[in-house]
């Protein structure tokens, strides 16, 4: 067992984290601050080689494997979870659910434009009355002929705003349950596709969000993406890549709030000597660096195994769960140790715990990961 | 174009001071700390790729040290060099400047051919400054120090931006050359992914000191060239002090009188 990065590792690892200070961190506060995207980013992080770490170099990625992926995440993360989300989530979520699931047309199609930065794709799964439970999606396609004709609603799509090529799970058969479910492709300018701006977020400011509206969309058969009845299995392989994004990110979050709380420690006089020198503030200092090491081994090892192929959904649950959790604790934490500085936004932390609390609901709640592991532990599902 | 680059790894100038621990005339290596490209060298590196994308040639990237310094020639290579070697054996340890710019010009002589020898202005830990205007020194070549900007000429001449204290010269100068890079080259671009995926499978030949015909007399600790009497740490000792006054312009005035008291103005 060998817990050393390699030196690949180490170099993405340092080229990453430069990236995120110098594309990233100059303008973040004033994108959080009025809740606006840059998508100028993206092409700078495909330019870079980091958009899509990946997906296979034939289509426009890099072919990592996931480690080196998450220990990139983490890293840009560091900087910003709301930006770097937005930023990669087309690759990372229905990018790996058409890779997965697309024909080769249709990867061919898309997914070279994707790396490149050039277009954004966007998983449209959520709605207002289908969150964790995905057998209440209402957005529904019913076939004409060799054509499908969509309608629904979708909510917090990320990039639903800016998005070009959009997946979509719709119900052909609502008697089928999940097994009617079916995933299509709609592109930007389909008449009848209208999106807007999700305004008045608390949390993920700076990123990109948005709800859809899809009224007598057509669409042709070729748009048809996989199986009937498997969309929700070929959604959840995207949304396992994006659980491990959410946990990496969750480590470069929490570590940025640690490193912020280090050296606000330092120099922070109060009571004759630095705050740090006060044994209150290294017992939670230490607590904090204590569970960033553990939520960062959780998600490399459940990386290695995703890598390796092995079957890892309770070790994946374990990450997510842990690690957004950890962020959550460890940004609030933070907060308090910055005193009444910690909640404006000269220091990074209030926008990492704005991030945090966003991160422990998307990509499964730490309530579904909860009742992940327990119906692996205890062999009993508390789903049904 | 055969551009060379000479590289060294570095303990990282950007680590926090108090990390920094000198024992027996030696910064001992910082725990946790990854040493990093002399980032001058950096610049040099960002130099070579400007004078390549504009001209056309091959960049390779050269050090001087012990086996884990390979990785500064890795990270020259993720930028965008084509080449790497690497001179590294037991004799060739401890060499100081002087001894690793003989090495690095005997090293260069052994490659098959070179035009422009790009050079950091000095390494982020000894700062020295010498090996760029050594290696000229020792192949009879052309120098110019501190470039901020270096551009290729039909001629087999390069054109040069030489930074002086109220602006900079122009010189055009024949190749092969040597030429040190100042700061204001600005920033060195990050080695992109697919630079990093294919650097790490380059293979970088090691040298040793005989595969270059170097003289051991003028290699390693015990070559007479400069000897180090000690390194220490500067003590730096600050104190605050608030100047006040009933007035600003009370303040200022205080505040000039101490500083014209203290020998500043």
């Amino acid at each position: 067992m060998d817990f050393e990065l390699n030196e690949e590792q180490k170099m993405f690892q340092d080229m990453a984290r430069k990236f995120a200070e110098r594309e990233i961190l100059p303008t973040l506060k004033e994108n959080v601050r009025e809740d606006k995207f840059d998508r100028g980013i993206v092409k700078k992080l495909a330019s870079q080689g980091l958009l899509a770490p990946h997906l296979p170099t034939e289509y426009g990625g890099l072919g990592l494997d996931y480690l080196t992926s998450a220990i990139i995440w983490e890293q840009l993360c560091w900087a910003s979870l709301a930006v770097t989300q937005a930023a990669t989530s087309g690759p990372i979520q229905p990018g790996t659910n058409l890779l997965d699931a697309g024909s080769e047309e249709q990867k061919k199609k898309y997914l070279p434009s994707v790396c490149s930065g050039d277009s954004i794709l966007v998983g449209a799964v959520v709605e207002p009355n289908a969150g964790s439970d995905s057998s209440r999606i209402e957005t529904t396609a019913v076939q004409k002929g060799d054509r499908w004709i969509i309608n629904g609603n979708k909510i917090f799509i990320t990039n639903g705003e800016i998005g070009d090529v959009i997946l979509v799970i719709s119900q052909t058969d609502k008697t089928q349950g999940l097994r009617g479910l079916a995933t299509f492709i709609v592109e930007r300018g389909t008449p009848g596709f209208t999106s807007t701006h999700l305004k008045g977020k608390i949390g993920w400011r700076g990123g990109s969000e948005g709800n859809l509206r899809f009224t007598d969309v057509e669409v042709p058969q070729e748009n048809k993406v996989g199986e009937t009845g498997r969309a929700l299995r070929d959604a959840l392989r995207g949304i396992d890549t994006a659980r491990l994004f959410l946990a990496a990110g969750c480590i470069g979050v929490a570590q940025s709030c640690l490193d912020s709380s280090i050296k606000y420690a330092k120099e922070r006089v109060q009571f004759g000597k630095p705050i740090g020198g006060h044994q209150l503030i290294q017992g939670v200092i230490a607590d904090m660096a204590t569970k960033i090491e553990a939520a960062r081994w959780l998600t490399y090892r459940v990386a290695d195994m995703k890598s390796r192929g092995m079957r890892h959904i309770k070790e994946m649950s374990y990450a997510k769960y842990f690690s957004t959790e950890t962020a959550l604790w460890v940004a609030s934490e933070a907060i308090k140790i910055h005193g009444s500085f910690g909640t404006v936004d000269d220091y990074p932390v209030g926008h990492h715990y704005q991030d945090a609390i966003v991160a422990t609901i998307l990509g499964g709640t730490a309530q579904i990961h909860q009742l992940t592991i327990g119906q692996r532990l205890l062999e009993m599902s508390a789903f049904a | 174009m055969n551009i060379v680059v000479c590289v060294k790894q570095v303990i990282d100038p950007e680590m926090p001071t108090e990390k920094f621990k000198v024992k027996d005339n030696q910064v001992l290596p910082p725990e946790g700390v990854p040493p990093v490209l002399n980032p001058y060298d950096a610049q040099a590196v960002e130099a070579a790729l400007r004078v390549k994308e504009s001209h056309g040639g091959t960049i390779t990237a050269i050090t001087v040290g012990p086996p884990e310094s390979k990785e500064a020639v890795r990270r020259a290579l993720a930028m965008g060099a084509d080449e790497g070697v690497m001179l590294s054996d037991e004799a060739v340890l401890g060499s100081d400047s002087l001894a690793t710019a003989y090495l690095l010009a005997q090293a260069i002589q052994k490659l098959d051919a070179f035009d422009l020898i790009v050079c950091g202005r000095e390494a982020a830990d000894s700062s020295m400054g010498i090996v760029g205007p050594v290696i000229a020194e020792r192949l009879n070549l052309p120098l110019i120090t501190l470039a901020k900007n270096i551009e290729a000429l039909d001629n087999n001449m390069v054109k040069v931006e030489r930074v002086i204290p109220d602006g900079h010269q122009v010189f055009e100068v024949s190749l092969p050359a040597v030429v040190t890079v100042s700061n204001e080259v600005g920033l060195p671009r990050l080695p992109t992914g697919m630079g990093i995926v294919t650097a790490v499978r380059k293979e970088i030949p090691v040298w040793t000191n005989q595969d270059i015909n170097a003289d051991p007399s003028l290699i390693g600790a015990n070559a007479e060239g400069s000897e180090l009497l000690s390194l220490s740490i500067p003590q730096r000792e600050r104190e605050c002090e608030i100047i006040g006054g009933e007035t600003p312009e009370e303040a200022a005035g205080n505040l000039a009188t101490k500083l014209r008291a203290a020998g500043v103005i």
